[in-house]
């Protein structure tokens, strides 16, 4: 299997083997390049800093060399059951969902804990909020309830935003119910069974990465495809379609969209089509992408 | 070489600021290794976490690198500039900048993720810190970093350039309150200082003598200057005696007046404080008249002048923060930073500036310029549409702190340093005794709104330039006037829902329009739903009456007034004419 990533660097946390000799300051990368190669391999984690990813021979890094990392790791805060939002909240799913003290020191103060949610499968994390999956297909969020759009539900006195509360538009929907969320930044996605792709939120002072983003969950178009797979970054966006295509759309300050746009508004396919590879998932970090390959068996 | 001494004090200042940061940076990360959080106090950058101070310090040390070529190549000529560099050197900058503009944008997203009060200090300062770095690139290939030869091809950079210096600096000082200790808001103020100095030389291109800013004090040097250079491309030149329009759309009537007296001592004011006709009410608003006696700003450095307002903001290039939008309860509000300049040509009095050549739009400079300093977009990039212009207020702003050389210009009035009552009806809004008063600016053109509202304070409000109905509504009649309550996760119960020009008859409703996104920074801010539609459809007649029983004051305030509003008096604000009043908040 291969990876190959695009976008922000600055800590190298897209290089998995030293790319070039280390005194110089690391660059972005615009282009979507090969970083890693592995019998196995699933991106375990990918934030702003660090990247950890799951080989034949263990967890591999990149990028920033903190100590936090391994204790992290230990702790399960780096599982998917577990999220850091960017107002500091640590939570962690263990039948119970545990909001943590702000900072990693997770000790020092209790949480807050929410129970009703059953089966937990995932838990994500957008700047201000949460958003948790189970595994028969129920999605609840909670957060600030100054960014409403995202939670993608109404609040009220006896569901208020602070609280896990079910995202009620995501019930009994055509395609089967969803097998898998992400979020950063302003922007919330999830997935379905039967391959379609949903989104919300938005921030009051930005362009949302899609134009069509609210504060209810609505399809979204990648050009009339069947999504297999997805992630989302701060402010950008990527999908795998069926057909084996990687879009992607948002913001491309640091080259995280793998193209030499500025930015698009529209879905822009990758030009990534390696020679006897197939394209079996995706991964954006905050302001990175990440696509994952194995090889093709000539049947 | 007049301002020599000046350049080279800047440069110093910025190498400093370099070296201080790498130094702090490195002190920060060598002492997580040890576990050692002693020396970690409050204000530092600790909270950031190690990856973002190691990209921090990274910067640091490559600007402080790149200084002391700079310095080398100084003593050697021939001077260095962008188009001779070589390209590695020039990768090596760019890249800095860039990295510089994640970290600050890393910094900036946490400014929305937190409610501000909340907002770890950690981040303001990581923000100003980068941004501090930055300006010290940009200045390097500015024209106000080395000797140039005076050949007129220059003066466009110049132009360029001094837009992103200066706008670096004042996105940290109005974004992140230029945090930190070491450097902070006492290093952006010392390099604006400097920068003036230089500027100003560069552009008389004379020699500058004792401080420049003084110079509004001797008119008939002035005009000399005028005379001088009257018909040169002198961008600095000032129409002396062109005063903002004094013209008044809409004149409310006065229906209640609120009591007028001519200035009081301290004494006498405590004493009207002290002994109220109601004693349940405590002390009613109370306009003191020519209240302001020999302020600057009403005699010798005249805020009625554009020119004298450009001449303090390096030709309006200064960014302020300004709400566009009737009043901050439309839908569709917003803040946003633009120039002074564009606030003053654009939203006060287009005709005051006919005149003057001021330097009222960087953007329209051409894109050379900016190329050339690595800028990004002008925050005031946004087509002008020929849509009807919004109104604009430079509101409730920390103006005085962004720049202290207005803030010489008015005195603080002797009536802030009595000892007022507490709140009539609510000692939970009382505040904690304030060390000194807290100053904001109120300057827009006719027609601004701020809606019906109380304070936390007592607030003497003056009014410096033209003139400002205020209706005043007693904290007896909280009951009477439709507080808002906590509305997309803002507490506005401070706030009425009465729309007192709409009610009145004086305004139209406000539109509901549609929202327009602003990405950059400082762009809109959290925004606040309107609730005109549902005051409408839930507001009959009789409801109206009911509003317009509950008994106010009211009063037209003139140049040189001011106006006692005590605490917990609801207070409604229209702007008459070109307006600019600072209010004093005390307790």
């Amino acid at each position: 299997m291969h990876l190959y990533a695009a976008g922000f660097n600055a800590w190298k946390q897209l290089e998995f083997s030293p790319l070039e000799d280390s005194t110089e300051e690391p660059d972005d990368i615009a282009a979507f390049q090969k970083v890693l190669s592995d019998k196995l391999i699933e991106v375990q984690y990918a934030d702003l800093t660090c990247t950890i990813v799951n080989t034949s021979t263990g967890l591999q890094y990149a990028g920033f060399d903190g100590e936090g990392i391994e204790c992290r790791l230990k702790e399960g805060l780096l599982s998917s059951t577990a999220a850091i939002a960017g107002n500091g909240q640590a939570y962690d799913g263990h039948g119970v969902i545990t909001q943590c003290a702000p900072q990693l020191t997770s000790t020092e103060e209790e949480g807050k804990a929410f129970s009703g949610m059953h089966d937990i499968i995932q838990l994500v994390a957008y700047e201000t909020g949460f958003v948790a999956l189970s595994r028969d297909g129920k999605v609840w969020t909670w957060g600030d309830e100054r960014y409403s759009a995202t939670l993608g539900r109404e609040t009220t006195i006896s569901s208020p935003a602070e609280s896990p509360g079910l995202v009620e538009d995501l019930e009994d929907l055509p395609s089967g119910k969803i097998k898998k969320i992400a979020a950063a930044g302003y922007t919330v996605i999830a997935l379905t069974e039967g391959h379609d792709l949903y989104a919300w939120g938005g921030h009051p002072a930005r362009q949302p990465i899609l134009h069509m983003l609210s504060g209810n969950p609505s399809p979204v178009d990648v050009e009339e495809n069947d999504i297999l797979d997805c992630s989302v970054g701060e402010m950008h966006m990527l999908v795998l379609t069926t057909r084996g295509d990687v879009y992607t759309i948002g913001e491309n300050s640091n080259g995280q969209l793998g193209l030499l746009s500025q930015k698009t508004v529209e879905w822009v396919k990758v030009p990534l089509s390696p020679r006897g590879e197939a394209i079996v998932g995706v991964r954006a970090g905050q302001r990175s992408s990440f696509i994952v390959t194995k090889n093709a068996h000539p049947t | 070489m007049p301002t020599l001494s000046q350049k080279t004090q800047l440069l110093k200042h910025c190498t400093e600021a370099a070296s201080t940061i790498y130094a702090e940076c490195t002190e920060l990360l060598s002492a997580k290794g040890q576990h050692d959080q002693v020396t970690v106090t409050r204000t530092s950058l600790v909270g950031c976490g190690p990856a973002l101070i190691d990209l921090l310090s990274r910067q640091a040390n490559i600007v402080q690198i790149i200084y002391q070529n700079n310095l080398r190549a100084i003593t050697t000529p021939p001077v260095i500039t962008t188009g001779d560099e070589n390209p590695s050197s020039q990768q090596k900058y760019d890249l800095a900048l860039k990295r510089l503009e994640d970290i600050a944008s890393v910094a900036y997203s946490k400014f929305y993720a937190y409610v501000f009060k909340d907002l770890p200090v950690c981040w303001r300062q990581l923000y100003t810190d980068a941004r501090i770095l930055n300006f010290c690139l940009i200045l390097l290939k500015s024209p106000y970093a080395v000797q140039h030869k005076a050949d007129g091809g220059s003066s466009n950079d110049a132009h360029g350039c001094l837009d992103e210096l200066v706008k670096t600096l004042d996105l940290t000082l109005v974004l992140a309150g230029a945090a930190g200790e070491r450097r902070g808001r006492r290093w952006i103020d010392k390099t604006l200082e400097l920068l003036h100095i230089i500027w100003l030389a560069e552009s008389e291109g004379q020699s500058i003598d004792g401080d420049s800013a003084a110079d509004y004090d001797r008119p008939a040097k002035r005009a000399k200057l005028v005379e001088i250079h009257g018909i040169s491309n002198m961008h600095s030149v000032h129409i002396a005696g062109a005063t903002f329009s004094t013209n008044e759309p809409f004149t409310p009537p006065v229906m209640h007046p609120v009591r007028k007296t001519e200035a009081l001592s301290i004494e006498e004011f405590q004493t009207y404080m002290d002994r109220p006709h109601d004693p349940k009410l405590g002390p009613k608003p109370l306009i003191l008249h020519n209240a302001l006696g020999e302020w600057p700003a009403l005699s010798t450095h005249p805020w009625s002048q554009p020119s004298y307002l450009l001449s303090q903001t390096f030709d309006g290039r200064r960014l302020v923060p300004v709400e566009i939008g009737r009043s901050y309860v439309d839908e569709g509000w917003g803040q946003k930073l633009i120039t002074f300049g564009e606030f003053l040509r654009k939203y006060i009095d287009p005709t005051s500036l006919a005149g003057t050549r001021g330097h009222t739009n960087p953007g329209s400079n051409g894109n050379d310029d900016k190329r050339r300093c690595e800028s990004k977009s002008s925050p005031e990039n946004s087509k002008d549409t020929p849509t009807p212009k919004p109104t604009a207020y430079l509101a409730q702003h920390q103006l005085f702190t962004q720049l202290p050389s207005l803030r010489n210009d008015i005195l603080i009035p002797d009536y802030c340093y009595t000892s007022p009552p507490p709140h009539p009806t609510d000692a939970r809004i009382d505040q904690p005794e304030l060390d000194e008063p807290l100053l904001n600016a109120w300057f827009g053109p006719p027609g601004t709104i701020s809606p019906l509202h109380n304070d936390p304070y007592h607030n003497i409000l003056t009014q410096i330039v033209g003139r400002k109905y205020v209706r005043l509504y007693s904290p007896l009649e909280t009951a009477r006037l439709a507080a808002r309550g906590k509305e997309n996760g803002v507490e506005m119960g401070n706030t009425s829902m009465l729309d007192i020009g709409v009610l009145e008859g004086w305004d139209e409703a406000p539109a509901t329009g549609s929202s327009e996104y602003d990405d950059e920074e400082g762009g809109t801010e959290a925004r606040v739903d309107n609730d005109e539609d549902l005051i409408k459809a839930t507001m009959n007649e009789k409801d109206i009456d009911a509003f317009k029983a509950v008994p106010f004051v009211d009063c037209i305030l003139e140049s040189g007034d001011a106006l006692y509003i005590p605490i917990g008096w609801w207070h409604y604000v229209r702007g008459l004419s070109v307006s600019f009043s600072v209010s004093f908040w005390w307790n």
